[in-house]
């Protein structure tokens, strides 16, 4: 395993070790596949290697890691179907039932504002924004409806990537996690001798509360919550 | 009164004293293998904690001890887990062993252990023990008591009769050939025809290559009296233990030894009561022929059993709601290896998430035979709605009653699931049936990746500030220029400072020509000029008072209005007296005039 990571590293670039990968999972070699995506991902984030990196440990049975790769492949790429698909999939297999729901406005309105990924919400409002204030601008100076109409519509489009970039900053500043190992109890604090109130298990996301050394407070989409340890989760994003 | 004492010390009863912390939520208790001790050998302290939902132990705190050295130290978990009501239920027990070795003589005491959980202390009661002088070259400490020697057996002095064939050890094997996973049963028993004190393990029993179940352990002598070729001999059971093979070849016994002391007959007249000697008795190794399980004929179901064993398999519902798991479970049955048995394999199931069995052994040996049961409990969650099947649990094993294989099924099963959070279609309207769902398939291949940060990029938002600083821009720019329009004051103050820079720039040009009057009437104009469109005064139709008043209403300060005066007084007599210089005279005075007029203008 260690010389196939050396070969990975030393010989492969990023598009040969994506490519590697699918290689080795069209083989089944799903193990192989996971350690190739993840040496593709050392050069940087691109939707598709998580998607297949989140495919690959999906396949060996590591449903939390899979999650968190395809709610990466999701962040950079909300668009895409396969994505949506198959974190859908993998979140069904949890043992632990999500019990958070949301009215039916609320997720047409996210699902709306998901359309965009962050990079693509930031950019959009940025460029909007700014021919707004050109075109604002002009009309103060020259005055004239044309120049007040171009500047409203490009100020609401503006708007609309704003609110876009908006909700994916508050998702990243939230700090999901999933759990990454098959059972973990939840402390009702930061230390082992503390009474245990809450089993978790693979795949369960949670956003994390505080940072206590080693230990972290998480909490779930019901509200309830406890410590666990560093090692029993994976932030989803970096 | 040496033997009594030894007599009652060799009573205590063997790893009986246990500290019970009795508490809501945890128990916490210490015992220890035995209470009689070799100076210098080792011997076990185990702390235990247990509890529900508890799935770590705190870690006890074990206080120092003067006469007791600690070796080393590890640690054990077992855990039950249960579904109660749908609520899955743990009870935990972990164990703290600490290897201990005593080094000093005489009554020693293990303290009190203390654990803390959740705010609560919990203490164990401290533990006495008894520590004589160790086996190495000299009498072995004995656990349990030699009571009145062996019954019935005539109690001889050592002087009378020789060591050789009147005390030994002897292990006794059930069979020599067997296969791998067919139990052996091993008795180790003392053989004596001399009076025995007390006694210990010189060499504890090893059991390398061997799975071991323990039937029974001695905490003292229990002699019986037996004849064994035409000799009377006391003998005491020490050990019985059932061994599984684990591998096939040859499997050794190896050599354990026992230190006994045995009474000695009175030396002189001041020994009355006699005294006693230490004796060491070794056993021989004994090897085992280990068997292989035949290749032929191997069921794919087999997964370890040696024995004869029933199959029984249930689901504990046959329908649920909400992903809700049901459990499949799976009791073997049986006498033979059940601790040694894997878990059944059950094949996957469209729909279904099978995950890793719950295992329990409920194990006993009865007459040297280990009988009892070994439960799988394998939690199914289904991925969506409709009738799921399980398939039938089939688990092969092993008769060497009859050395072939036995196969044995249970099942298929079936159970309805319903308000899955995942609704996983069966079927749809159109009448195509759907035969599963699967995570849809990787990516192609590329040429290129995305080499992108999870950090969105910085410059859109440098381009909205520039954006923002520009509509400022246009709008201070809009409301000057409405003001130019509306506000002559505002327009004249704003258009002071470019009118007054080019007035003086003609000043200077009409110096440098040496047109003195001409740059005197510039400069005067230029002054007064700015100082009317700063103010927005009319300074050519006002009296030299009227002025001196306007520019003290606009708080210009005196000696800056003397200045102000100065000069232009200073430039009306340069322009209109008939002394005038004429054109050709030195500059100086005009230049230091028109220092002190830019100087009055930078002061208003």
């Amino acid at each position: 395993m260690i010389g196939s990571l050396l070969v990975l590293a030393l010989v492969l670039g990023p598009v040969q070790a994506y490519n590697e990968g699918n290689r080795l999972y069209a083989q089944k070699d799903y193990a192989g596949a996971v350690r190739a995506y993840e040496e593709a991902l050392k050069s940087g984030h691109d939707p598709r290697t998580h998607y297949n990196l989140g495919n690959a440990l999906f396949r060996t049975g590591r449903i939390g890691e899979a999650i968190v790769h395809y709610r990466r492949a999701y962040y950079l790429a909300p668009r895409d179907h396969d994505v949506e698909t198959n974190l859908a999939f993998a979140r069904a297999y949890r043992v632990d039932k999500s019990t958070g729901g949301s009215s039916p406005l609320a997720v047409a309105a996210e699902r709306a504002l998901r359309w965009l990924s962050r990079r693509e919400a930031t950019v959009l409002a940025g460029v909007l924004f700014s021919l707004a204030g050109l075109a604002l601008s002009a009309w103060v100076v020259w005055r004239g409806r044309p120049l007040a109409a171009v500047a409203g519509v490009l100020a609401l489009l503006g708007l609309y990537g704003f609110l876009a970039q908006q909700l994916w900053a508050a998702e990243v500043a939230s700090r999901p996690a999933v759990v990454v190992v098959a059972e973990v109890s939840a402390a009702s604090g930061p230390g082992e001798e503390f009474k245990q109130v809450l089993l978790l298990h693979d795949g369960t996301e949670v956003k994390i509360r505080e940072v206590r050394g080693e230990w972290l407070l998480v909490q779930l989409p019901g509200g309830s919550g406890g410590w666990l340890r560093q090692s029993a989760i994976e932030c989803v994003y970096l | 009164m040496r033997r009594l004492a030894a007599s009652f010390r060799a009573a205590l009863v063997l790893g009986g004293l246990a500290g019970i912390a009795a508490a809501a939520e945890i128990e916490f208790t210490a015992s220890v293998d035995q209470t009689t001790v070799g100076l210098g050998e080792q011997f076990q302290l185990v702390l235990s904690v247990r509890g529900e939902d508890m799935l770590s132990a705190p870690q006890p705190s074990l206080p120092a001890m003067a006469a007791i050295d600690v070796l080393g130290r590890s640690t054990s978990q077992s855990t039950n887990i249960s579904f109660i009501g749908g609520q899955m239920k743990k009870e935990a027990t972990v164990s703290f062993i600490y290897a201990l070795a005593a080094k000093q003589l005489g009554k020693v005491t293990i303290p009190a252990a203390t654990l803390s959980y959740q705010g609560h202390t919990y203490t164990t009661q401290p533990i006495e023990l008894t520590v004589v002088k160790g086996a190495q070259g000299q009498a072995a400490p004995m656990q349990g008591s030699p009571g009145s020697g062996f019954a019935g057996a005539p109690p001889a002095a050592r002087s009378q009769i020789p060591l050789e064939g009147n005390l030994y050890l002897s292990v006794t094997a059930s069979r020599r050939s067997v296969y791998v996973g067919e139990p052996i049963a091993l008795d180790i028993s003392l053989v004596t025809r001399f009076q025995v004190e007390n006694g210990g393990w010189a060499e504890q029993p090893g059991f390398d290559g061997f799975w071991t179940e323990k039937v029974f352990e001695a905490d003292r002598f229990a002699f019986e009296r037996r004849t064994i070729e035409g000799k009377t001999y006391g003998v005491a059971d020490l050990k019985r233990v059932v061994l599984f093979p684990i591998a096939p070849g040859e499997a050794t016994i190896k050599r354990m030894a026992f230190n006994v002391a045995v009474s000695q007959s009175p030396q002189s007249i001041f020994d009355m009561l006699g005294s006693a000697q230490s004796v060491r008795v070794d056993s021989k190794p004994i090897t085992i022929k280990v068997l292989p399980l035949p290749e032929s004929d191997r069921p794919v179901e087999f997964n370890g059993g040696v024995g004869q064993f029933t199959l029984a398999a249930s689901l504990d519902r046959t329908t649920t709601t909400n992903g809700e798991p049901v459990n499949l479970t799976v009791r073997l049955t049986g006498t033979g290896n059940l601790r040694m048995i894997e878990p059944p394999k059950l094949g996957a199931v469209s729909g279904l998430k099978i995950l890793t069995p719950e295992t329990k052994d409920d194990v006993r040996v009865e007459n040297g035979t280990v009988r009892g049961t070994k439960t799988f409990r394998f939690p199914i969650i289904p991925q969506g709605d409709g009738k799921f099947e399980v398939p039938a649990v089939a688990i092969a094993y092993f008769d060497p009653a009859t050395r072939g294989y036995k196969r044995l099924s249970a099942g298929p099963f079936t159970f309805a699931a319903s308000g899955s959070a995942s609704a996983a279609p069966v079927s749809e309207a159109s009448g195509l049936k759907v035969l599963g769902t699967d995570i849809d398939y990787i990516k192609p291949d590329v040429t290129s990746l995305a080499a992108a940060s999870m950090d969105p990029p910085w410059w859109p938002n440098v381009m909205m500030l520039i954006s923002l600083a520009t509509v400022g821009l246009a709008v201070g720019y809009r409301s000057h220029s409405q003001r130019l329009q509306s506000d002559r004051g505002y327009a004249r103050k704003s258009r002071s400072s470019a009118l007054v820079k080019r007035r003086l720039r003609q000043a200077e040009q009409l110096l440098k020509k040496q047109d003195e009057k001409g740059f005197h009437a510039e400069l005067s104009r230029a002054l007064l000029g700015y100082l009317g469109d700063r103010l927005n005064l009319d300074t050519h139709a006002l009296t030299r008072e009227q002025l001196r008043l306007a520019l003290a209403e606009h708080t210009v300060a005196a000696p800056t209005i003397d200045a102000l005066f100065d000069v232009v007084d200073r430039c009306e007599v340069a322009r209109f007296s008939p002394d005038a210089a004429s054109p050709g005279a030195p500059a100086a005075e005009p230049r230091k005039l028109f220092d002190a007029a830019r100087d009055v203008m930078a002061r208003i």
